[in-house]
């Protein structure tokens, strides 16, 4: 997202640098042959002194005269031997009309071209290099080395911080979005084209990859997707077919063969590549002379997740309902019968009773004579 | 004076006043200022506050807009006035905490007259939250003293008690600026409801488990993400959490179980069964809640395992010492 | 103590000790006694020499002050903190040398079977099996116990396991389950008209098998069948037994004359009365004794001494006992964890080669039973459990199994068919377990659980009152009535 909106404002930032190093193009338009080989410099020949400046004004154009006087430049041809007499005629009819033209009419067409002159005059102005700039720069201005580095960077207490500036870019920058979200958006639903659901026989399913503008090593992969039950003019026999042929691409849970490539440099060639291959295997497919049938489809590469079902005959309803009502009625039943029997059987209460049996008194050792017992007893 | 008074004004017209700030808007000062062309109608200094209602009036003018500028066209015979002079809205205008001073009052004159009216007992009063000394300093502006502040709140709090059948509708605006922006009371959990095959969706989480449990009449049989509650869990302990809601309530032969857990280990997800069954119980039964909440399975617990820190083994442990 | 008691009294009353008649040393002792008392020593110093082991503190016995001893036993001052000392790991020095146990003897401890205990209570109104009793549907959700000679005969056949909670009740008894009635209705069914029933139990962990398979065999000695039990197929087939090849028998096979032989003993013991009765009707060669016809096959039986000639003497004995139109009764041939029997056992060749477990002798004559390749001409039955506990993975096993199962529910559709591309499977499996008939089992019926439980509780090892409450919970904690998941989920737990 944020890329794709830099790349944006990159496209739309207005350059004024480009224009101007057009102009040094221009400007250096000198042929110069050089010798394949040569470590001497080039140099010019010395012209004569006192000649011509190299900053003096280029000579008059003759192709400005046109503009001029529409009137004076249809007179000129018309002093060519050289044209044809269909030419000629209309030329003269032009002249004509152009001399029954009322003045005021003349006037504004002229001052027309004044403007367009004026216009145009800079960039017309051929530019010669300054060879004196420190950087060759046609933008410098100071000759005279008038600014003086030194200080020039000390602040002094009369402009915003750096992070102001910042932040005021930041206000310019999101100013600039909301212009073109209001003017220059809305102007994308020309290009707005319905949508059309894809035909019957268009079985492929092509996916791109866009870095909106952005280069990226990804760019150029596509993937397609085709189910084999779709592609038209296949039977059951061929169809499991292309499905063996497609091998570890081929997605028995959702029945999908999916390919990609990304093999070549560009998006279309790689498009390309996957049709043929497409093609070429639903030819095979076709193909009766070996169909695989000794050959099992495998699907070892996918793993089947397991759905887990919720238990239908768990739902409520009303027959589910009777079937519990009798199942707790049974229950309680068998309960009561077994208190009313007295066959309940309480673990607790049987161990306590059978605890109780056992404590019924038992024979006990008794001591007899020696002098042992004697002393104690004393 | 008046005339510079008036532009700021007029210039500020329109600009909310902003409640964050630390000292008071320069525009509320303003406004508190009136000017009066008829100075023996009113008072110049009262310490009676005015009605609630008044006070009330003047907070929400303050609050929305600037006061009018005043146009000396429209005064008819300006000249003959002999002298204007300013007059404070408020009597407590030239207090410390003239905004918490005027709310003080008007409530002090609530409680005179409706202080006598019969009050519920504290545990059945709609519980709201109150706001803080910070933020109640924070929206007036004004150092607020802390013993004011909770005289104030007592006010409030012994007022709120009242039947809410007898509450006079005054009271909502009265309470308005002492209550929190955000009322967490008000934030209920839906209700689970049950759906048309009659069971009910509870969801638990414990460590990192999360389970989901549909519980639904029936006759005991529990399965966990397909398997038998053995299958499911080795140990008998953690078979038992997982249905403890059930066991607790001897509920275990009333009702199916059919869940869906993940994550954790053993115990986590047998402990975030035993909530997640528990919800779905308490859609069927909501009687049952104080029972399982005795047995431990209404609150989530929301112990994790604690991070480690820099400069210890694990999160508590200490390197072992050693001499050099 | 009472010596030095009478000590007290002899030094006291000298007179007294003649007169009571004590024991010649406590005479002797007060004689020396006094003749040091004559002779002017301290007494203190006479009774610390003879007896006491406490330390001798008296008056005329105080060591001088500033002495080391005298610091020693001064009582410690409050200032004086407690004297932490190390002491020495003694030795034991009691005399008492602690034996180490006897080669075999910890074995023997772990794999003792205890069938009854004492403390627990006994079970009113329990009744014995009877030889028709498991086939009696009304018996179904009741717990019958085994009749004493039967009990002898299996432990004999070794089918009770370590495993299984025999030791907590006073007397061993089995709750008989629908699955049981069906099992032994199979049996009989089989036996009545000379055929032989194949059959394969199956089901989860703790489900009851071995169990199921005890009832079998309890059921065939009660109605004086042969008994052949294999109690652990896994001794068969992890090479933890002799094994040697069988000269003559291509491809070769291979006998495992030690486990014979213990085979044989386990026959003899359990089959006791029959093999008295029956007589031999071959003539044997080969034998280690010359056995002449019409002689008892107990003598048979008793010729297998040594483990050299017990698989000729086995074999002797199969022929004799499987023999047509002799009277002989029909027999069982049970085996436990068929898993193990299943597969590539450990043992190898001379080759160093694997050898399959179906080209051991002892396991080739069950399988053949079990596949139908060789029947029991007398009638009677061949039945397999299988193990989940410390089971190799056997995919054949389980398909064929899984198969077999969804054959006999009649389902044409949903039979699992083998995945073409998992390695492992075994046609050899596969061929013994084509035709077999297979009893899955699973968690016990709310019912039958009850009846296990009021059983449990009445032999006071479980601690609540049986009603359908605690029967649901019980249940529900046992993973629907698995009936070891219920026994440690109620027996098995320290709460109670």
């Amino acid at each position: 997202m944020t890329s794709a909106a830099n790349s944006l404002r990159l496209c739309l930032r207005t350059s004024n640098q480009i224009t101007s190093r057009l102009r040094t193009v221009q400007r250096r338009q000198v042929p110069l042959a050089r010798r394949a080989l040569s470590t001497s410099q080039a140099r010019w020949v010395a012209k004569e002194k006192g000649k011509d400046d190299e900053d003096s004004e280029p000579p008059e154009l003759k192709y400005y005269s046109s503009f001029n006087d529409p009137g004076e430049a249809l007179r000129n041809r018309l002093k060519d031997e050289t044209l044809s007499e269909d030419d000629r005629a209309t030329i003269t009819g032009m002249l004509e009309e152009w001399q029954l033209l009322p003045q005021q009419k003349k006037g504004d067409a002229e001052r027309l071209k004044r403007d367009i002159n004026n216009e145009m005059s800079d960039l017309r102005r051929i530019i010669n290099p300054k060879r004196d700039a420190f950087w060759n720069d046609s933008d410098e201005k100071d000759t005279d080395l008038i600014t003086d580095e030194f200080g020039e960077d000390d602040f002094e207490e009369d402009d915003m911080l750096s992070m102001s500036h910042g932040k005021l870019e930041e206000h310019r920058e999101a100013r600039e979005y909301a212009r073109i979200t209001v003017w220059e958006m809305p102007l994308l639903s020309q290009f707005a084209k319905s949508f059309q659901p894809p035909a019957k026989e268009d079985c492929l399913r092509f996916r791109y990859t866009t870095y909106m503008g952005e280069l990226h090593p990804a760019d150029r992969k596509v993937v397609v997707e085709f189910c084999p039950k779709d592609v038209p003019g296949l039977s059951e026999a061929q169809q499991l077919k292309l499905k063996k042929l497609a091998g570890p691409r081929y997605n028995p849970e959702k029945d999908i063969v999916k390919m990609s490539c990304e093999r070549f440099e560009h998006q279309a060639q790689n498009k390309r590549y996957l049709g043929d291959t497409v093609s070429k295997m639903i030819e095979t497919a076709k193909d009766p002379t070996d169909m695989f049938e000794d050959i099992p489809l495998d699907t070892r590469h996918h793993t089947f997740k397991v759905k887990l079902k919720y238990p239908k005959e768990w739902y409520i309803n009303t027959k589910r309902r009777e079937e519990l009502e009798a199942l707790r009625k049974q229950s309680l039943l068998l309960d009561e019968q077994r208190r009313a029997t007295g066959g309940l059987i309480d673990g607790v209460s049987i161990i306590k009773k059978n605890l109780l049996a056992a404590v019924e008194p038992e024979p006990v050792m008794e001591l007899r004579g020696g002098p042992r017992s004697g002393k104690m007893r004393r | 004076m008046a005339s510079s008074r008036l532009g700021i004004s007029t210039a500020l017209r329109g600009v909310r006043p902003s409640s964050r700030g630390q000292w008071r808007p320069l525009d509320q000062q303003f406004q508190a200022l009136q000017l009066f062309n008829d100075p023996k109608s009113t008072r110049c200094l009262s310490t009676d506050a005015g009605s609630f209602e008044d006070f009330l009036k003047t907070q929400q003018d303050q609050a929305i807009q600037a006061a009018p500028g005043i146009n000396l066209a429209d005064i008819v015979d300006f000249r003959n006035i002999s002298y204007a002079r300013a007059v404070p809205v408020s009597p407590s205008y030239f207090s410390r905490q003239p905004r918490f001073n005027d709310s003080y009052l008007a409530l002090q004159k609530l409680m005179q007259s409706y202080g006598k009216l019969p009050v519920v007992s504290t545990g059945e009063v709609e519980r709201v939250a109150w706001k803080s000394l910070v933020e109640f300093r924070q929206m007036v502006g004004e150092r607020v003293k802390a013993s004011d502040y909770v005289k104030c709140l007592e006010i409030i709090k012994r007022l709120h008690r009242i039947h809410p059948e007898l509450k006079p509708p005054i009271f909502v605006e009265a309470f308005q600026a002492f209550k929190r922006d955000i009322q967490p009371f008000t934030n209920k959990p839906n209700p689970i409801r049950i759906d048309w095959v009659g069971r009910a969706l509870g969801i638990g989480r414990r460590k990192s488990s999360v389970a989901r449990a549909y519980v639904i009449e029936g006759n005991g049989e529990v399965l966990i993400n397909g398997k038998t509650l053995a299958d499911a869990f080795g140990r008998v302990h953690d078979r038992e959490s997982a249905v403890w809601a059930l066991r607790a309530t001897d509920r275990l032969d009333k009702y199916n179980v059919w869940a869906l857990v993940a994550g954790g280990g053993t115990t986590g997800q047998a402990e975030a069964l035993t909530l997640a069954i528990a919800k779905g119980l308490m859609a069927h039964e909501p009687a049952l809640k104080p029972a399982l909440r005795r047995a431990g399975c209404v609150t989530r617990d929301m112990r994790r395992v604690e991070r480690k820190k820099h400069g210890r083994v694990k999160a508590r442990k200490m390197p072992t010492w050693v001499k050099r | 103590m009472s010596a030095s008691n009478c000590l007290r009294c002899c030094l006291l009353r000298p007179s007294v000790v003649g007169r009571a008649g004590a024991t010649a040393a406590t005479a002797k002792a007060s004689a020396a006694a006094t003749a040091r008392l004559r002779q002017g020593m301290p007494l203190a110093a006479a009774a610390a020499a003879s007896f006491s082991t406490t330390a001798n503190r008296g008056a005329n016995q105080k060591p001088k002050p500033g002495t080391k001893a005298a610091e020693r036993n001064a009582p410690p001052s409050i200032r004086q903190g407690k004297l932490f000392t190390i002491k020495k790991k003694k030795k034991n020095d009691s005399g008492a040398r602690v034996k180490s146990p006897l080669p075999g003897e910890r074995k023997a401890f772990r794999k003792r079977i205890l069938l009854s205990n004492t403390n627990a209570l006994p079970v009113p109104g329990l009744t014995d099996l009877g030889a028709e009793s498991m086939l009696d549907p009304s018996n179904v959700c009741k717990v019958l116990s085994l009749p004493d000679d039967v009990v002898d005969q299996l432990r004999a056949d070794e089918a009770f396991k370590t495993t299984q909670c025999w030791s907590m009740f006073r007397k061993p008894s089995i709750l008989i389950r629908t699955e049981t009635v069906d099992l032994i209705t199979r049996m009989h069914a089989a036996a009545k008209t000379n055929k032989t029933l194949r059959l394969v139990l199956t089901g989860d962990r703790v489900t009851g098998k071995s169990l199921m398979l005890l009832q079998a065999i309890t059921q065939a000695h009660l109605n004086d069948w042969l008994v052949v039990n294999i109690p652990d197929a896994q001794e068969l087939t992890t090479a933890c037994t002799e094994y040697a090849p069988i000269l003559d028998t291509e491809p070769i096979q291979y006998m495992q004359q030690n486990y014979v032989l213990k085979l044989i003993q386990a026959i003899k013991k359990s089959n006791e009365k029959l093999l008295l009765k029956l007589t031999t009707v071959f003539s044997h060669a080969g034998l280690p004794q010359n056995i002449p016809i019409k002689s008892p096959l107990m003598q048979l039986a008793n010729s297998a001494k040594e483990a050299e000639g017990a698989w000729a003497v086995f074999q002797a004995m199969w022929q004799e006992m499987t023999a047509q139109g002799h009277g002989r009764p029909p027999m069982l041939l049970s085996l436990d964890g068929l898993t193990h029997i299943m597969r590539i056992s450990d043992y190898r060749t001379p080759a160093f080669n694997p050898i399959h477990s179906h080209d051991l002798a002892l396991v080739r004559l069950f399988t053949d039973h079990l596949s139908g390749a060789t029947s029991l001409p007398n009638g009677g039955a061949v039945i397999a459990a299988t193990n989940r506990n410390n089971a190799p993975r056997n995919p054949s096993m389980e398909l064929a199994l899984a198969q077999r199962e969804a054959e006999q529910l009649g389902g044409g559709k949903d039979v699992p068919q083998p995945q073409p591309y998992l390695k492992g499977y075994d046609e050899r499996v596969e061929a013994v377990l084509r035709n077999v008939q297979v009893i899955k089992l699973q968690g016990l019926s709310k019912l039958e659980a009850r009846a296990l439980m009021e059983y449990w509780a009445a032999s006071g090892v479980l601690r609540i009152t049986v009603d359908e409450k605690s029967v649901t919970e019980k249940w529900a904690l046992g993973g629907s009535g698995v009936v070891g998941e219920m026994e440690r989920a109620s027996l098995l737990t320290m709460r109670f």
